[in-house]
């Protein structure tokens, strides 16, 4: 009996595809399933064994690795994780899985990477600079391996399919940069084809092959291709510097607000370098069967419709509207809540339409905000001028109402600030200055964002 | 026995209209939907006391919806109605209408719009009843009477000179601190303001200051705007119940009436109307019928009656409202002063603006912030909640409000009318007349200068234009006239249609000064019954 293929990141956009077609190739599969996602995926089918386990606790699926002679690595940290977890689950993640590999006698290692290792410079993409270093530590073992680099990867469901239609959906196409940047999109079923190809034909003779789609086109005629698709009409194009957008992504990475951030700095450099694929033999074989761009571009979303519609998340839960609650009063009057103004605040939130967030913008704000008091005050001084009627302000205001009826909080907005003219403007300068330098970060760090994920357009208000 | 006048409608004019005629012995049926708001709660409590003493003081002030609560994005108005108040702009279940160019506000309540008022009592003067088919003095005899009624507070002074004075005139409320700078300050600077034909004096309000009848004076508990729980601010169902010690009247509340049945004398045969909940169908018989519904709801009335009686869908042309520019002030001298919690809310202090013409007179009425919800007013300053709030509390007692009015005059572009629908349904169109920015402007202009003169500025931005229909002045679609004309009255309200109706509300005024017109309605009706019946 043919040896099992072990693959990390099976619960992913590709990963998922990946099992069923290597199942259907007739391939033993074992997956490693770190979420539970897979949880019900080897149901009824006897050739795919899910095994509950970390990447980076190695013990996890020693025995799994038993029975396998291949390895897929497919797994990873990507998007606005943090950079140490870059570091973490790409670097030290693959670092981990090499270990166990060879002790347990892989002879075959398939590593997927990225074109954006290709990239001029890498300096802040924190998620390149990882897999450039996972892509040396897989060159440096003892495996018989191959390094697969997809191009973006499209078709229904791509992660960055998503970010791209706000982008190309917006009253006019939003680009970060010139949109000089070539890229190559390839489809999902075409990158699960080119691994079953290196599986099949075993082509693992330790080296790197980039792999990407039938099309090089421009990052501008990208969007274009999005925006006819969905509307049946091109739209005109506004460039936003680069610089102006990496630096205060970057400052709010800085201060510890990355997770917020539905874009990292780094991510940005897609749109800055060209990320298409070199010649080789791989892809030369691949190449005449492949999906062409205008499928890859139409699958998702909703033809001719101006804007996908905006889905609300699920109200929040009790609990998490406690702790708002509990972190906004004590931004606003600088101490926390009572039970009875919790519980007001609570229900208001779960019952009143006009509280829920009506954009992502909105739900990023909040989210924000959440994060604690100095974050409250810099999503709230950004709110305040520029997402007046955002659910955040909203809330906020509704907070403020509910304690201005209520002893002892309404005093602590009823009493006036007193005191010689001079020490009361002093005190109101130094307020305002602290709001200011709130307001400065905000807009360093909210307007980038609002404007490159372009928050659904119109209803981002 | 059908009674000898039935009157629809318990608003302030209705009400009067109906005193007058029963302590002349006239038997008066009433005929009201009459929506009745709750009972005081905790009527000795002052408006913080009340915060402390509710158990669930948000429901109190916010509603149980947090309707009341003003949040961003929502509403341009500074305040909203609070949830004691909603009962006096509820509509009966399917009640709608169809506006251009105008917001109106109907009330079914029992005491109609005057139970959400702020109590402004502003007698017209000569001039401005100049169009007004009657002698001056037939009006001025009745605002002695109706003060004498209701109880009105105010001063001989500066603001005299556009407002008469009247008999039974009691002394005026006690002054805020931030009001007692500004009459301290006015003193001061008069020459130059009267010099621009400006004036400062207390307004005039039915707020009493000594006890009149069940009513006690007013003990600045702070609870105005949510409706005072010492009767200290008139309202008219303190006169309904008044009418209803009188054996000869009947009050009928609970039906809505729809349309008056007209005969073939081109007489009212009988009021028609509908029960509110069982929505069965009544018919009353009448005499004579007073219609004082208010202006729109008359007019609703009236045009039913006509579209019944002839399938004619009649356009009524010349609806007129005061224009309502709110500017809110800060007066520099307040800056970090405490304001005092207890205290009467509403607007203390006049402004007056001579114009060429007295007929285009701009009235102000200036509101000083003291206790009341700031979260409507927190949210305005462009700062985060926090700073905000902490800002606000150092100019809060600086704070004040100037509600400016403009007069309006009949014109032919605006009117209302019956939609075609099967159940027709009021529409009503309005539009400025072309003059109005410029006057707005020059007017806004002059507060302005007034103000700084006074010691306060004004921060850009904050002014705020009310769309028409906000201030509830609502007249003229019926007017009195001196010659006989398609649907008119006669100088005694007596319509030119159907000989024993007569209309007793705003919808005879033949001219909107920039006045509260509730004194006048009131005097008006009251003038009427003596005249007419």
């Amino acid at each position: 009996m043919a040896q099992a293929v072990f693959v990390t990141g099976g619960a992913g956009f590709a990963g998922r595809r990946l099992l069923a077609e290597l199942r259907r190739a007739g391939r033993t599969v074992v997956a490693l399933d770190r979420s539970g996602a897979l949880a019900d995926a080897a149901a009824g089918d006897s050739g795919l064994t899910v095994v509950r386990g970390d990447l980076l606790d190695p013990a996890t699926y020693r025995d799994a690795l038993t029975t396998c002679d291949t390895v897929v690595h497919l797994a990873a940290a990507t998007g606005r994780a943090s950079a140490a977890d870059h570091f973490r689950v790409n670097a030290q993640g693959t670092e981990a899985l090499l270990g166990e590999a060879t002790r347990a006698g892989i002879t075959r290692f398939l590593f997927v990477s990225s074109i954006a290792v290709t990239f001029q410079d890498v300096r802040g993409y924190h998620y390149a600079i990882a897999k450039q270093r996972a892509e040396q530590l897989v060159a440096g073992s003892s495996l018989r391996h191959v390094i697969l680099r997809p191009t973006i990867i499209l078709g229904p469901g791509a992660p960055i399919l998503k970010a791209l239609e706000k982008l190309a959906l917006l009253p006019a196409i939003v680009l970060p940069g010139n949109g000089k940047a070539r890229v190559q999109p390839i489809h999902v079923d075409d990158v699960v084809k080119s691994i079953l190809t290196v599986v099949e034909i075993d082509l693992f003779d330790n080296e790197i092959l980039d792999i990407g789609g039938p099309s090089i086109i421009t990052m501008e005629e990208l969007l274009q291709a999005l925006r006819q698709a969905r509307t049946g009409r091109a739209g005109r194009v506004v460039h936003v510097p680069l610089p102006l957008l990496r630096l205060p992504l970057g400052l709010a990475e800085a201060i510890g607000l990355g997770a917020a951030l539905p874009i990292s700095a780094g991510q940005l450099s897609s749109f800055r370098w060209d990320g298409v694929a070199g010649a080789n033999r791989l892809q030369e074989r691949l190449a005449s069967g492949m999906t062409g761009l205008s499928e890859m571009v139409s699958g998702g979303g909703t033809a001719g419709a101006e804007a996908p519609p905006y889905v609300p998340v699920a109200a929040d839960s009790p609990a998490i509207l406690a702790d708002e609650c509990r972190v906004f009063t004590r931004h606003v009057l600088g101490r926390d809540p009572d039970a009875y103004i919790t519980a007001k605040y609570v229900d208001a939130c779960s019952t009143m339409a006009t509280l829920q967030p009506a954009s992502g913008f909105d739900e990023t704000l909040l989210a924000l905000a959440r994060r604690g008091r100095v974050a409250a005050k810099v999503a709230d001084s950004y709110a305040s001028l520029l997402a007046p009627a955002s659910a955040l302000r909203k809330r906020l205001v509704l907070l403020l109402a509910l304690l201005e009826t209520r002893p002892p909080f309404h005093d602590a907005i009823d009493r006036a600030t007193g005191g010689p003219m001079p020490v009361l403007f002093l005190r109101i300068a130094i307020k305002g200055a602290g709001s200011m330098l709130s307001l400065l970060v905000g807009v360093l760090v909210l307007v980038p964002m609002r404007v490159v994920l372009a928050v659904s357009g119109k209803r981002g208000r | 026995m059908t009674p000898a006048v039935t009157v629809i409608g318990s608003g302030a004019s209705g009400v009067q209209f109906a005193l007058s005629l029963l302590r002349k012995g006239v038997g008066v049926r009433m005929l009201d939907v009459g929506r009745k708001g709750r009972p005081p709660v905790l009527p000795d409590a002052s408006l913080n006391e009340l915060k402390a003493q509710l158990s669930d003081p948000a429901e109190y002030f916010l509603g149980a919806r947090y309707e009341a609560a003003l949040l961003p994005g929502v509403s341009e108005e500074y305040y909203g109605i609070p949830p004691s108040k909603d009962y006096v702009f509820d509509h009966p279940e399917g009640f709608s209408h169809a506006s251009a160019g105008f917001s109106p506000l109907f009330s079914f309540a029992q005491g109609g719009l005057g139970e959400a008022w702020t109590g402004g009592c502003y007698p017209l003067t000569e001039a401005e009843t100049g169009d007004y088919p009657f002698p001056h003095r037939d009006l001025a005899t009745q605002y002695d009477e109706v003060a004498r009624r209701i109880g009105v507070t105010g001063a001989n002074d500066d603001l005299a000179r556009f407002m008469p004075l009247h008999d039974h005139l009691m002394a005026p409320i006690e002054l805020d601190q931030h009001s007692e700078l500004l009459m301290q300050t006015y003193g001061r600077v008069r020459d130059r303001l009267n010099r621009d034909g400006a004036y400062l004096g207390r307004t005039r309000v039915a707020t009493l200051t000594q006890p009149l009848g069940s009513r006690q004076a007013c003990d600045h508990l702070g609870r105005c705007l949510w409706g005072c729980p010492r009767g200290s601010i008139y309202t008219p169902s303190q006169t309904l119940r008044e009418c209803q010690t009188f054996p000869n009247f009947e009050y009928i509340p609970g039906v809505e009436v729809s349309h008056l049945r007209i005969g073939s004398d081109h007489r009212v045969q009988a009021v028609v109307a509908t029960a509110i909940g069982t929505g069965s169908a009544q018919e009353f018989p009448v005499e004579r019928v007073a219609l004082a519904a208010g202006a729109l709801l008359s007019t609703r009335i009236f045009l039913m009656s006509i579209l019944r009686r002839t399938g004619e869908r009649v356009r009524l042309h010349g609806l007129m409202d005061n224009r309502q520019v709110l500017m809110p002030f800060v007066n520099l001298k307040m800056l970090g002063r405490p304001f005092a919690p207890d205290s009467y809310q509403y607007h203390l202090l006049g402004m007056g603006f001579e114009t060429e013409s007295p007929l285009d007179y701009v009235h102000g009425q200036i509101t000083t912030l003291k206790t009341a919800l700031v979260h409507p007013l927190i949210q305005r300053l462009p700062l985060d909640l926090s700073t905000s709030t902490f800002i606000f509390r150092a100019i809060h007692a600086a704070l004040g409000l100037v509600n400016v009015n403009f007069r309006d005059t009949r014109r032919a572009e605006n009117y209302i009318e019956l939609t075609a629908d099967d159940t027709p349904r009021l529409r009503i169109h309005y539009q400025p007349d072309a003059g109005e920015p410029a006057r707005i402007k020059d007017a806004l202009a002059r507060v302005r200068r007034a103000l700084f003169s006074l010691g306060c500025v004004v921060p850009p931005g904050m002014v705020h234009m009310r769309p028409m229909g906000a201030s509830v002045h609502y007249a003229g679609t019926v007017p009195m006239t001196d010659t006989a004309a398609p649907f008119t009255t006669t100088p005694d309200g007596q319509s030119r249609e159907f000989d024993n109706l007569f209309l007793v509300d705003g919808a005879t005024l033949p001219f909107l000064p920039a006045k509260n017109i509730t004194f006048t309605l009131m005097a008006n009706a009251a003038r009427i019954a003596e005249a007419a019946f």
